[in-house]
């Protein structure tokens, strides 16, 4: 029997902690997470609070002395982003400092930087009751900047224009850098009370990975989680169903390559029992080179430079994304919809489902080479309501047959085509 | 096999010349469950001309000629070699560079098998008119793709701008017109030039057994029945230097790009490593996260977070810099940058900032040993350009003040940069 990859504590008012000490690595590196429920308004809010928080704590005020703070820990790596799972966004600090023991003068790192990362979360720097006006302005700038530069990307501008248009009124349609036309509403004084509100509410879980001494680190998360909460967990929404009719979205740019984005619904989200089966469908149809899009679409018939597929386990999408020439539209989509439809027909060889069923054991049982895809692993489950150890989903996995990909893939239904393609001249179709 | 050891890190690497002409690094990584496999072939986009073994004249081959034969080596002898790798749960690509052609796998168990693998289907070119053909649309279409992608578009212009005509000012993949005249001949004759152990260097990471490995590569190589070989002459290209460039692209805010190019070029080893390792020190200094610089610009908003940085490409063959980001005015952040490199020269800006600029390069150094894959890399890195195992890390404990201002002189020089711009095309910005 395994050892549990994390061992789990918690401390009053809510806070989880998830500590797998590894000896491997040459450092140490703390994930806090901070989910809350995607909301119009409030995605704008926290989208310039994970900007704010990289700006300045009470005691190293400005961008200089707090980056300045960092290279005097060997260069620490910090962020707080704001990323999206599903129907969450979320407020994930990171931290990752080099063990004392590596360094020529063998300081300890880890509690210099755990006490930072706790001010940097409680104690942005403030002026008067709210954040810096300055900063608030030049973050909505730069937010503003950085949202018109997601234009520049078209794969992942075809990406998220097709789950916009797919999911429209649901949260999981919300972006994580939200929309400037909030600006407005967002003074720095009710930025941070939206900020403290979160803090009081929102469910913590810290994961602490490498060089670490779970004692002491229990210990010192005992003294650094200390305020008052009161966590509530955030209720969601079911999952909707695709359109009796699909919709076929299409949209002209400047570009060379068109690009295509179809997005499924499935009616399956991690923690459903049929995850398992669905997770083998996606594999086999998107997962990788050798997979059936990648194969017959790409190699066989020559209709695209990249093709794949991949799952959204939170809300249970499923999106193929290929780059294909204009006016290639109409067989794409034909090739795309032969290779779905096979697979819901159980048109599986043997060889090729356990070739399937061995990439994700092997993912499983790889995972933890970095901590950063462990943490993952059990953060999105953590989410989605489930805790399933790697060899438990290692043994639902097992249990997956042909029929059951092929009832699984039966729930696939397409909800969305999203086609960007180069002007002039629409698909011909 | 001779060893090389860090020992307050705790790592050591084997390296070896096998009798076939052969280099080879194992790079022990205890308790990791994936194994790394690079291996590189000194074979890259500027090797134009050359003299082939056994040949008098010398030759001039299309760009792009690298690039092609390693897309096509993945047809393989015995199948497609994506196939065959994932029937043994591995997962296998390759990338060419300016000097290097690279292929690498990553398996979690079944290492010999992989590396048989490996070391069968590169040493296998087999073409026939219509595999060339099919490659050349691929690779067409993959060069449309990245016409469309700003990053690269930026990068390639910005090597236009200091190189020209030259073959770093090429896409690595060729031109569509080079594209056209690579046949069977001239990727056979390259083939049979440079796919040879003695231009060869295998670099294999993960937990495993170094003597007995060596064995293992040592006999797959025995097989295959090379006999040691000299004779391939690499020759330089004319190199007329650039000039400024400006192309568009339809995004949505301006991205600027300077380019400086080391007058010192033409270091190895140590002496290579050094300059690399001043060059960013400067760099970090100047305009990094904690300078005075980026300070002063990410709060006016000339600069910003995501796209603002530095880049250093040091080789034998070539150096120079890269710095530069998205900005709304490309104007005033090139003469903003032109100045405080002006600055730099005058005051102690350098003396004041060098020993934290150290400690964090030193630290993000330490954490690249965390992974099998970038420790693999790591290792490469520095091989590859003539230096030892380790020799990354003993440059941090040589480079001194005087040599970080030396590179103000032989590069970051204001009056010898190159401009190159990518700005908004047609309505959109």
């Amino acid at each position: 029997m395994e050892a549990a990859d994390f061992e789990q504590v918690g401390l009053e008012g809510g806070v989880e902690l998830y500590i797998r000490r590894d000896r491997r690595f040459k450092s140490a590196r703390v994930d806090l997470f901070l989910p809350t429920l995607l909301r119009e308004k409030h995605n704008t809010r926290l989208a310039l609070i994970g900007r704010l928080l990289e700006r300045g704590t009470r005691s190293l005020p400005d961008l200089q002395s707090l980056n300045r703070f960092l290279d005097d820990l060997y260069g620490a790596g910090f962020g707080a982003e704001v990323e999206l799972l599903g129907d969450f966004q979320i407020l994930h600090l990171g931290l990752e400092v080099v063990a004392g023991r590596f360094l020529p003068g063998g300081e300890d790192l880890l509690e210099r930087g755990a006490r930072f990362l706790r001010e940097a979360l409680c104690q942005p720097f403030q002026e008067g009751e709210g954040f810096s006006r300055a900063y608030l302005r030049q973050e909505k700038s730069a937010l503003a900047l950085h949202i018109r530069s997601l234009f520049n990307d078209k794969t992942a501008y075809a990406q998220r224009r097709c789950l916009e248009e797919m999911c429209r009124g649901e949260p999981c349609a919300l972006p994580a850098h939200g929309d400037a036309r909030d600006f407005r509403g967002i003074s720095a004084r009710n930025l941070l009370g939206f900020h403290r509100r979160l803090l009081a509410r929102g469910p913590i879980a810290v994961f602490a990975t490498g060089q670490v001494d779970p004692e002491q680190w229990v210990g010192l998360c005992r003294e650094l989680f200390d305020w008052e909460r009161a966590p509530e967990a955030p209720a969601r929404p079911s999952l909707s169903p695709a359109p009796a009719t699909p919709r076929e979205i299409c949209e002209t740019q400047e570009v060379s390559q068109a690009r295509l984005v179809l997005g499924y619904r499935t009616g399956i989200a991690l923690g459903h029992e049929d995850y398992p089966s669905l997770a083998l469908f996606n594999a086999l149809l998107g997962g990788d080179a050798q997979s059936r899009l990648f194969r017959r679409v790409r190699e066989e018939a020559g209709l695209c430079y990249y093709i794949a597929s991949h799952l959204e386990p939170l809300c249970g999408l499923l999106f193929i994304e290929a780059g294909i020439e204009g006016d290639a539209y109409a067989r794409a989509r034909e090739q795309i919809d032969a290779q779905v439809e096979a697979l819901r027909q159980g048109e599986i060889a043997p060889g090729e489902l356990e070739r399937a069923r061995g990439l994700l054991r092997r993912g499983l049982w790889t995972l933890d080479d970095s901590r950063e895809g462990l943490v993952r692993f059990y953060y999105q489950q953590r989410l989605a309501g489930c805790w399933r150890s790697r060899r438990q989903v290692e043994h639902r996995l097992e249990g997956v047959s042909r029929q059951d990909v092929a009832r699984a893939a039966g729930r696939v239904a397409l909800d969305t085509a999203f086609f960007l393609c180069p002007a002039p001249g629409a698909p011909r179709q | 096999m001779r060893r090389s050891e860090q020992a307050l890190l705790g790592e050591r690497v084997w390296g070896d010349t096998l009798p076939c002409g052969l280099e080879l690094y194992l790079v022990p990584k205890q308790g990791f469950r994936s194994s790394h496999a690079l291996l590189v072939v000194g074979y890259g986009s500027i090797d134009r001309c050359f003299v082939p073994p056994g040949n008098a004249a010398a030759v001039e081959v299309p760009d792009g000629v690298a690039h092609f034969l390693e897309h096509r080596l993945f047809a393989g002898p015995k199948g497609d070699v994506g196939e065959l790798f994932a029937s043994l749960g591995a997962e296998v690509n390759a990338h060419t560079t300016f000097t290097h052609t690279a292929y690498f796998f990553s398996c979690a168990d079944r290492l010999e098998e992989c590396l048989a693998l490996l070391l069968d289907f590169v040493f296998a070119l087999q073409l026939t008119p219509e595999g060339v053909e099919r490659e050349r649309e691929i690779i067409a279409r993959e060069l449309q793709l990245y016409g469309d992608h700003l990053e690269w578009v930026s990068f390639f212009s910005a090597l236009q701008s200091l190189y020209g005509g030259h073959p770093l000012g090429v896409d690595i993949a060729g031109t569509p017109e080079s594209l056209r005249r690579i046949d069977r001949e001239v990727l056979e004759l390259c083939h049979r030039s440079f796919y040879h152990p003695g231009n060869m260097a295998l670099f294999i990471g993960g937990d495993i057994e170094a003597e007995a490995l060596r064995e293992v590569v040592n006999g797959l190589m025995e097989d295959r029945g090379f006999a040691p070989r000299s004779g391939l002459r690499r020759l330089a290209c004319p190199d007329s230097g650039g000039g400024p460039r400006v192309m568009e692209l339809p995004i949505a805010v301006p991205r600027l790009c300077l380019g400086f190019r080391d007058r010192e070029a033409g270091l190895r080893g140590g002496d290579l490593l050094r300059g690399e390792l001043a060059l960013e020190l400067a760099l970090d200094i100047l305009f990094g996260a904690s300078s005075d610089f980026y300070a002063r610009h990410y709060e006016s908003g000339l600069i910003d977070a995501e796209s603002f940085g530095c880049e250093v490409y040091a080789e034998p063959e070539f150096c120079f810099c890269l710095v530069g980001g998205d900005t709304r005015h490309p104007g005033l952040l090139q003469e903003a940058l032109l100045e405080e490199l002006r600055r730099a020269r005058r005051g102690d800006l350098i003396e004041r900032h060098l020993a934290r600029a150290r400690r964090r390069a030193y630290g993000q150094l330490l954490q690249r040993l965390d992974q099998v894959e970038s420790c693999v890399g790591l290792i490469h890195s520095a091989i590859s350009r003539g230096g030892g195992p380790f020799d990354l890390f003993a440059a941090h404990e040589q480079v001194g003040v005087a040599q970080v201002y030396a590179c103000l002189d032989t590069c970051l020089d204001p009056d010898r940069c190159q401009r190159s711009e990518v700005v908004p095309s047609g309505e959109e910005g």
